[in-house]
């Protein structure tokens, strides 16, 4: 429990995908009017007291310098406060995280935290897979890596101790469409195949297009508040139960091993503390699969397997829709998309509806306890996040 | 079917260059007559922007969804590919479905638009067509031609107008006295006034007036310069011609020329017939008649003047460049800052006291053991890759893609946070490369960024002995 408990009581995000037609605050009023459409209970504009908004792109394309006021604008949110997050790829969990802080704190009852990203307006290839802009740390921007190398490095490792194959990596890729293809919200909702994955455009040695998530346009966004009060503005509130965030050494060159990541591992065993439980509770859970070989990485970071153990247990049909711990039943990055700043606040939004029964299709049976992965750059940053139907 | 002029917009810049301030520059070199001053677009204005104050005014309470076509005449448009018309009817608020056209190449534009425009009404194809004619031109420096105007004119034509324009004709003549071509970037002239007017321009103007529907009494035609615009009205008996538009203060304003010529006719006039003809050295001319019976609205927007000196002139057309711009990729560029860059530069590296780590970069606590005593050293020149990717996207320009990145262990170093470099890898047969290859440390250029180098380590695989060279000590 966080504080004296806090709960998710709405959820919405926007379809993912090339939002050509929809401007950056478009995204946002979009998510913010869904909120509010939600029929069930009394949720006005006028309760929500704060916000935390999470976006990465909005300094690094849009060159934003005050992106607190981006939200209240759009939102006539004006006067009341309004924090930015930027923490890379795990900005969205860290603004929830940082939200019900505040409201564990006693300072507010009801805040809004709304993760938004427009990335499609630039090039692919200058967004994400090339922008220098992400990789601007002292020793990286001028030495020519770029996003999926974050990840590559880590599956060059693991190839070569035989701990992953490469059809290992397609087939995360196979199963995160297969599961986005009943996600209505998802960007890229085609099934693929093992032989597709291998045969398309390498990126990044050995990982292929389709072992990268799309650049991605979306929005996504939560009210939290005061356990207490849930019921005000919702029959089902889902319990946010446990918050843990870790950082790791900023470059490859200083990281004392690869295919394992200290980060992700220790935010997850302080979640798990935080909640009071163990890997095998978990139901059902969002990993941060930006590239294939990181959600392997995943399994065993955070103990949903023993270290070594990926591969098999990624081909048990474990982590499948039907399987004992399903994870990325959205369709995950790769499928979904990977709005950076709205990611980690829509795969909280996916754990809330799971877990109020109401992901149709994709819907895993009897969902209770759920958790979300979400990391920036190679595990310089990892926010976990549980939540549990109350 | 009747088609006329409902309405005529102007905009001239507010910047303007004395032709004397031109005089005391080239000595010597010939002025245009009677031009005092020459209008000259600011950095923010192009011809875009000075048709879009232009068409405004003559759209003035008009129904923009009504305009179903835009043609644009220029010379000097910013795109040599690409639709100035299109982005004039952004600004206008064009409905999508408005047709856009570009004319171009000619000073003789202005005038054949406007035929365009009434070719399109009686063909059934438009119902009411908007004409911008604009320019933002420079001629050679130190010629005759150097200094243009620049200015738009804009045209709302339709059938619901009162006056009533005659058909275009056309008369070709002649050898180019002036041109412009992309490897001069400038106008150039045939430098004999004489020449270029009685020889070239007359008989021109001549052959297409003999050709117009007889009884105009004024006569429209962009001027080479103040002097020569009289001397044709004379030679064509249209000296009466009375014409608001003063091109003692803008100078030749090119393909808008004969419309800005046209604009100052019809100004307060109830009732007149004027010929408006473009006339181009080498192409000829042509014209067509406007009859007016009724006023038409004519909106001039003439900004107050600005004395624009000839090196701002100059800055204006990116002749010669002003104060550089701060770049921001430069706080980039300068990786790893200027705190660091001797040391890094030099591939030096930080030895902690207490464990020995080699921190490389230097760091102020060490990546192992957090401690702060520490003797520098520079790295050795060999190491083991520990991992790489071969990457088909360069964030490093302009090197072509595939290229590999991966983390070195420098031979013999200690240390398990340290004794690494991350870096590029160049000069490699990337499908020998694996986990364990041995690699030599390099210098090389790492990109550059607004014209800055970048200088810094890469990483080859071992070829040959002469490798085996160790770095000069500090000390």
């Amino acid at each position: 429990m966080i504080g004296s408990g806090v709960s998710i009581v709405a959820a919405s995000m926007v379809r993912f995908g090339e939002r050509f037609e929809s401007s950056y605050e478009d995204l946002m009023v979009d998510v913010w009017n869904a909120l509010l459409a939600d029929p069930e209970g009394d949720l006005t504009p006028d309760r929500v007291e704060a916000a935390w908004l999470s976006t990465a792109l909005g300094g690094l394309i849009r060159r934003e310098a005050v992106t607190g006021a981006s939200l209240a604008d759009p939102l006539n949110f004006y006067p009341r406060p309004v924090t930015r997050i930027e923490n890379a790829c795990a900005g969205g969990s860290d603004a929830i995280r940082n939200a019900a802080f505040a409201i564990a704190a006693g300072i507010y009852d009801v805040v809004l935290v709304l993760g938004v990203e427009k990335m499609r307006d630039l090039p692919t290839k200058a967004s994400l897979i090339a922008q220098r802009g992400t990789m601007s740390h002292l020793w990286w921007h001028p030495r020519g890596a770029t996003s999926p190398y974050l990840f590559g490095q880590h599956a060059t490792v693991m190839m070569e101790q035989g701990r992953i194959t490469r059809e290992d990596m397609a087939l995360v890729s196979v199963k995160n469409h297969d599961h986005g293809v009943l996600n209505p919200n998802a960007f890229m909702r085609k099934p693929v195949t093992v032989e597709q994955v291998l045969a398309s455009p390498p990126i990044c040695e050995p990982l292929t297009v389709l072992d990268c998530c799309p650049t991605t346009d979306g929005a996504a966004a939560l009210i939290l508040c005061r356990s207490e009060l849930a019921h005000q503005f919702t029959s089902a509130p889902v319990e946010l139960v446990a918050t843990g965030l870790a950082t790791d050494t900023m470059y490859s060159h200083t990281k004392p091993i690869f295919g394992e990541q200290a980060g992700p591992t220790r935010a997850a065993l302080d979640a798990y503390k935080m909640a009071g439980i163990a890997p095998s509770d978990i139901d059902v859970a969002e990993l941060h699969d930006c590239f294939t070989v990181a959600e392997l990485l995943a399994y065993e970071d955070l103990g949903f397997c023993e270290r070594g153990g990926a591969s098999a247990w990624l081909r048990s049909g474990a982590p499948s829709l039907g399987g004992s711990l399903p994870c990325n039943p959205s369709g995950g990055l790769l499928s979904k998309g990977h709005p950076i700043g709205a990611t980690g606040v829509a795969q909280l939004c996916e754990i809330f509806w799971q877990l109020r029964g109401e992901a149709g299709e994709r819907q895993v049976e009897g969902a209770r306890i759920g958790l979300t992965h979400n990391v920036g750059g190679n595990g310089q940053v990892t926010c976990v996040n549980i939540a549990q139907r109350m | 079917m009747h088609v006329g002029v409902e309405a005529i917009g102007t905009y001239v810049p507010s910047g303007r260059l004395a032709i004397s301030e031109l005089r005391q520059h080239w000595p010597g070199v010939p002025t245009p007559g009677g031009v005092k001053t020459v209008t000259v677009a600011g950095y923010d204005e192009d011809i875009v922007t000075m048709g879009v104050e232009a068409a405004e005014a003559a759209l003035s309470g008009v129904t923009v969804a009504s305009v179903d076509l835009l043609i644009v005449a220029t010379c000097s448009s910013p795109y040599t590919e690409h639709s100035a018309a299109a982005e004039i009817a952004r600004a206008l608020a064009l409905e999508p479905t408005a047709a856009i056209v570009d004319v171009a190449g000619s000073t003789l534009g202005g005038v054949n638009a406007v035929e365009i425009a009434r070719g399109a009404i009686v063909a059934g194809n438009a119902t009411r067509v908007l004409v911008v004619a604009a320019e933002r031109r420079r001629g050679a420096p130190g010629s005759a031609v150097e200094a243009l105007g620049a200015g738009a004119v804009a045209l709302l034509i339709s059938s619901e107008a009162t006056s009533t324009l005659g058909p275009s004709v056309s008369y070709r003549h002649g050898v180019p006295t002036r041109w412009r071509s992309e490897s001069t970037g400038v106008l150039r002239n045939y430098d004999d006034q004489r020449y270029e007017l009685v020889g070239q321009i007359e008989p021109a103007l001549k052959g297409v007036l003999s050709q117009l529907a007889p009884g105009a009494t004024q006569l429209a035609v962009g001027p080479l310069d103040v002097r020569s615009r009289t001397a044709l009205l004379r030679s064509t008996n249209f000296d009466a011609t009375d014409s608001s538009f003063d091109f003692s203060q803008t100078g030749e304003l090119g393909s808008g020329g004969p419309l800005f010529d046209l604009a100052g006719v019809v100004t307060n006039q109830e009732s007149v017939l004027v010929a408006c003809v473009g006339v181009e050295s080498g192409s000829g001319a042509t014209g067509f008649t406007l009859d007016v019976n009724g006023p038409i609205r004519v909106t001039a927007h003439l900004p107050e003047p600005t004395p624009i000196s000839y090196v701002e002139y100059l800055q204006r057309f990116g002749v010669i460049e002003g104060p550089m711009p701060p770049s921001p990729i430069v706080p980039y560029a300068a990786t790893p800052g200027a705190a660091r860059s001797d040391l890094e530069g030099s591939l030096t590296g930080a030895r902690c006291v207490a464990c020995q780590s080699f921190n490389i970069p230097p760091r102020r606590l060490c990546v192992d053991c957090g401690t702060s005593e520490f003797t520098f050293e520079r790295a050795v020149r060999f190491g083991e890759v520990v991992t790489f990717n071969v990457q088909h996207v360069v964030a490093v320009h302009p090197e072509p893609a595939p290229v590999a990145v991966g983390v070195v262990r420098l031979k013999g170093e200690t240390g398990s946070r340290g004794g690494q470099i991350s870096a590029m890898f160049c000069d490699t047969k990337l499908d020998e490369l694996k986990v364990g290859t041995a690699v030599k440390i390099v210098y090389r250029r790492l990109g550059v960024d607004d014209g800055l180098v970048k200088y810094g380590w890469k990483v080859r695989s071992v070829t040959d002995s002469s490798d085996e060279v160790t770095p000069g000590r500090l000390s």
